[in-house]
């Protein structure tokens, strides 16, 4: 009909926002039931997302050595009993079959003199080990390559610099029809017709100038406003970082003798967690540590490497990669030596642990409509090691088995061209007129989520300003963002997925009035199990507002009944 | 934060660009010195220019400067003798950019589209004698300019050499292409032979407010077999039965008759017939507006010395349908193909900067994939808002 409306249109059996490791792994699952599959990416065409910079540890139940259920168990325990369990279960089992399948195409995981796998336990946690590949830097670029060649053997279509802005739906049914979206570039505007879409398009996060600001959380976005639920709102990944510099390295540092000292040269964390886990932790809980000692006024807070034993700096010296590149630069230019001295440290927003709700083969409620890893909400703001290469792995690859397999049953569906003609007018009005910076937005964001009320030590108050600014971002601000070139453009949908996160943030962590895993209320610093065994889901009501609800968690259902919590490892003061 | 960007060092091959994930750097494509591609291009292509265009998936800004040099992108880009390939500096990497895909790219989307009418702003106008690749070019440009041009053809349908050389283009392209010429405004005679004795004479079409001429008759390649063109009257003929063009201005020996294409002799292939075209159109417009024919054209080209090439990743070319899940039937490129070949492009000799330095996250990307150690990545990170607001002292 009005097909000139667009510059491209696309068919495909199977589309996959967003061409992270999850996206590549969502393709390699969806070509075994159909052919044409096509991943678009904002990014460029074949740089492999935020995996292609990761260390490359992947966590895996190991067969022979750990057991799945003991592992669960693990994972229910570090959770706080919030644990899909049906899906941990199913992603433990599988990281298995990933870690042949990775080791299939070539990419080979770290073995001892003896030829066994070489797993190191995370967070204290004796069944979950993540797998290494050396030498040190050169794993995500390795994974990426990979995959990328394994996508290109599959005769997989990739597209980059394309942004997909909305999912198209057809108005009878529900189901998904298809998407729309542009070329950042050239702001050419494009239609996709499929019957299947993956979100993989990362977490939601704040930009943190940290390897990480092409996560905004367009995939919760997508999801959201073609009408599915999304849930773990309230979490929030809390990553220490140097406070001048990028680092990568800290799950080894520290269990290799590295210290986070405060001001007074104490290491603090002794007095908030349980000699059980001793320096072992999870970084939220050592950041929320921070929090406490900032709030004493015994800041700076410093990480220690003199501590270390020669031979173990050797082991995280950085000897490959962007680590490599940032290593030679601080000691040159800087005269940063890192190792054997102590370095600024601070806590940083990196993600948000909110996603997209689906069922067990990833797809939402709505149908054609799945979503992967990061964009599909697994953890409650506590994260270890390995975690999410592996979940990039398993979820990619069922996620895109599902829609492949929905696909081919399905064959071609109609597109519902007027619906995708209005998403691309909304989506393109604010392109060429002027108007408030997409930078100056997210800057706002940021200056919500990033303090320590907000993000570590929360409370009903410190969330209700937060609120209040948020509304105002929502309300006065976004409406008057504009830009002039369709790069810029691709900011402002970034701005507005982080406003969409920022909100659901923000509102689930006032209505949990509890604290559990990486939500901790100050003003009610206990696990209230009675209450809040439950999810906060939230979804578009029918004005486009969120709505929260909660939803209990199944465990009458479940194997495992929560009877040990993570959380009481720590204890932190009590206003 | 993205540092620097040391242009000494920077070949312009374009990996920051194309490997940035926060789309931080642009080219700047306008250099003095020429790439190869352009340099062996009888029509002088921006190629670089127009392929970086395309980089980014600007269509139309990349139709509009190939068509500043050539007009007929859909009819090179399918008989091209490509002449650019030949002379890539990605042969040295892997094998040669598809440009002649690339062109055909821009062709088949230009004659997809439908165009506005060119504007007529002049009174008087232009007979071009010819409706072959020269002819074709010169029309198109002065229609451009302006000017009410209409193109005699003495066979039935337009086209020349092109309809008869090529007999695949006949079934479609060319006949799109003839057609998207129409729309511009250029009006196709055909069946009419013009010239000395013939239906229609030069001196009747003079009367008829004709202010100019080009002769683009062609010429067989084999001399024995050539007839004489019938233009004795207004231009001097080689033994060789050509018309002979003063060179650079293609002006006959009347002031207001120009030739060329193989009817001059000059160069014998479709890009040398479509560069004649071309600056006859210009010499047309000078000659009637009474500027010197000469003055200012022709502006003396650098030829780069060092493109790109050391430490570039090979890339298989990607040659017209090699995607597995194509529908069969039409053999050229699409979007994402075309993407895909022009990001094989090194853009030799452009300069890279920082169009975007505040969005860079310090990935190191663009310095691990600079191959000549240009850009340079400092560590520090933007200054954002803290979780625990308290003022550092120092680096450490
Ligand atoms: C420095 C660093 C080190 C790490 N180390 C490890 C490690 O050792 N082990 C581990 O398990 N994890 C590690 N991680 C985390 C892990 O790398 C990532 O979580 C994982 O790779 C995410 O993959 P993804 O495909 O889900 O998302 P991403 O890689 O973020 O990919 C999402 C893609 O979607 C695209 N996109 C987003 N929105 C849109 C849209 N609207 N339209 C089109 N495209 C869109 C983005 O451009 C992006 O390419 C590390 C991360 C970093 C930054
Ligand atoms: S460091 Fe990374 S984000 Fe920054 S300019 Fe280079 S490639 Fe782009």
């Amino acid at each position: 009909m009005k097909q000139e409306q667009f510059e491209h249109t696309f068919k495909a059996d199977v589309l996959i926002v967003g061409g992270g490791f999850s996206g590549l792994w969502a393709a390699i699952g969806a070509r075994r039931f159909v052919e044409n599959v096509l991943i678009v990416d904002k990014g460029p065409r074949g740089w492999g997302g935020l995996g292609t910079m990761s260390g490359g540890d992947f966590q895996c139940v190991v067969r022979g050595q750990t057991k799945v259920e003991d592992a669960l168990k693990d994972v229910v325990h570090y959770h706080d009993g919030l644990c899909d369990q049906e899906m941990i279960e199913n992603i433990l089992i599988q990281s298995y079959e990933r870690f042949e399948h990775y080791e299939r195409l070539g990419h080979l995981f770290l073995r001892d003199e003896s030829g066994e796998l070489k797993g190191i336990p995370q967070r204290g946690l004796k069944n979950m080990r993540m797998l290494l590949h050396r030498p040190y830097g050169a794993g995500g670029p390795s994974m990426a390559t990979t995959l990328l060649k394994e996508v290109n053997r599959l005769g997989v279509r990739r597209i980059g610099r394309m942004c997909v802005t909305d999912i198209v739906k057809d108005e009878n049914t529900g189901c998904v029809v298809g998407a729309v979206g542009y070329h950042t570039q050239s702001g050419y505007t494009c239609a996709f017709e499929t019957p299947a879409v993956v979100l993989a398009a990362g977490a939601g996060a704040w930009k943190p100038s940290y390897l990480m600001s092409s996560s905004t959380g367009q995939g919760t976005y997508l999801g959201f406003r073609a009408g599915a639920e999304t849930s773990h709102n309230e979490f929030v990944h809390v990553w220490n970082v140097p406070v001048m510099f990028g680092w990568e390295g800290q799950t080894g540092l520290l269990p290799l003798g590295a210290r986070f000292v405060n001001a007074k040269g104490e290491d603090f964390m002794e007095k908030y967690y349980s000699p059980v886990l001793g320096s072992n932790t999870d970084v939220t809980y050592n950041c929320r540590g921070m929090a406490f000692e900032a709030r004493a006024g015994r800041v700076p807070i410093y990480l220690d490497t003199t501590p270390m034993k020669p031979e173990d700096a050797d082991i995280m010296r950085p000897e490959r990669g962007w680590a490599l590149n940032n290593f030679n630069r601080l000691q040159s230019d800087e005269g940063v030596k890192f190792f054997g001295e102590k370095t600024q440290w601070m806590p940083q927003v990196m993600w948000h642990s909110g996603g997209v709700v689906t069922d067990l083969s990833y797809q939402t409620r709505v149908e054609g409509l799945f979503a992967a890893c990061r964009t599909r909400a697994i953890d409650p703001g506590v994260y270890m090691g390995g975690w999410a290469l592996c979940t990039t792995a398993v979820t990619g690859y069922i996620a895109g088995g599902g829609a492949g397999e929905l696909a081919k049953g399905k064959g071609r569906l109609g597109f519902n061209m007027e619906g995708a003609r209005i998403a691309c007018q909304e989506a393109m009005a604010p392109l060429g007129k002027e108007g408030l910076s997409p930078k100056d937005i997210m800057r706002e964001l940021q200056e919500i989520v990033y303090p320590a009320d907000v993000c570590l030590i929360k409370s009903e108050a410190s969330l209700n300003r937060a609120l209040e600014r948020t509304k105002y971002v929502k309300q006065e601000l976004a409406p008057r963002a504009a830009v002039e070139d369709p790069r810029q453009l691709a900011k402002l949908h970034e701005s507005l997925s982080m406003l969409l996160c920022t909100e659901l943030f923000v509102r689930a962590s006032l209505m949990r009035r509890e604290s559990r895993s990486g939500h901790y209320r100050e003003d009610y610093p206990e696990r209230d199990n009675e209450n809040w065994l439950q999810w906060i889901y939230a979804a578009k009501d029918g004005k486009g507002e969120i709505s929260l609800y909660p939803v209990s968690v199944p465990i009458e259902r479940y194997k495992i009944k929560p009877h040990k919590y993570y959380m009481d490892n720590f204890t932190f003061p009590k206003s | 934060m993205l540092q620097e960007i040391d242009r000494e060092k920077c070949t312009g091959c374009g990996s920051c660009f194309k490997s940035c994930g926060l789309d931080v750097f642009r080219l700047d494509t306008n250099q003095p010195s020429v790439a190869p591609c352009q340099w062996a291009c009888p029509t002088g292509v921006d190629i670089r220019g127009y392929v970086y265009l395309l980089q980014q998936g600007k269509i139309r800004d990349a139709a509009e400067i190939l068509m500043a040099a050539n007009p007929l992108p859909a009819l090179t880009g399918r008989t091209c003798h490509r002449f650019c390939e030949g002379k890539c500096a990605r042969t040295k990497v892997d094998d040669a950019v598809n440009i002649n895909a690339l062109e055909q790219y821009v062709g088949d989307w230009v004659l997809g589209r439908s165009p506005e009418p060119s504007f007529i702003r002049h009174i008087g106008k232009i007979g071009v004698i010819g409706s072959g690749a020269a002819g074709m070019s010169c029309a198109y440009y002065l229609n451009r300019k302006g000017y009410a041009v209409t193109v005699f053809e003495s066979e039935e349908q337009p086209g020349g050499l092109f309809r008869t050389a090529y007999p695949e283009l006949a079934s479609g392209v060319l006949d799109s292409q003839i057609d998207y010429l129409g729309k511009l405004g250029i009006v196709f005679e055909c069946g009419v032979t013009v010239g000395d004795g013939r239906e229609v004479t030069l001196e009747q079409l003079r009367e008829k407010d004709y202010k100019a001429f080009l002769l683009a008759v062609g010429a067989a390649g084999d001399k024995t077999k050539r007839a004489v063109p019938p233009f004795s009257s207004v231009a001097s003929i080689t033994e060789d039965s050509l018309i002979s063009v003063s060179p650079g201005a293609y002006v006959t020996s009347s002031k207001d008759v120009f030739a060329a294409g193989n009817a001059t002799g000059g160069g014998n292939s479709v890009a040398h017939a479509i560069a004649g075209g071309r600056e006859a159109a210009e010499s047309i417009d000078r000659h009637i507006n009474g500027w010197h024919l000469l003055e200012g054209r022709g502006d003396a080209k650098i030829r780069l010395e060092n493109p790109p090439g050391a430490g570039i990743k090979s890339v298989p070319r990607l040659n017209r349908s090699s995607l597995t899940w194509r529908e069969k039937g039409d053999q050229g490129f699409v979007f994402e193909e075309m993407l895909e070949e022009s990001q094989r492009c090194m853009t030799c000799g452009s300069k890279a900067f920082a169009a975007f330095r505040d969005d860079c996250m310090n990935c190191y990307t663009c310095e691990m994939t600079c191959p000549e150690g240009a850009v340079v990545v400092h560590p520090f990170k933007e200054n954002l808002p803290r979780t625990i607001p308290y003022e550092t002292e120092g680096v450490r």
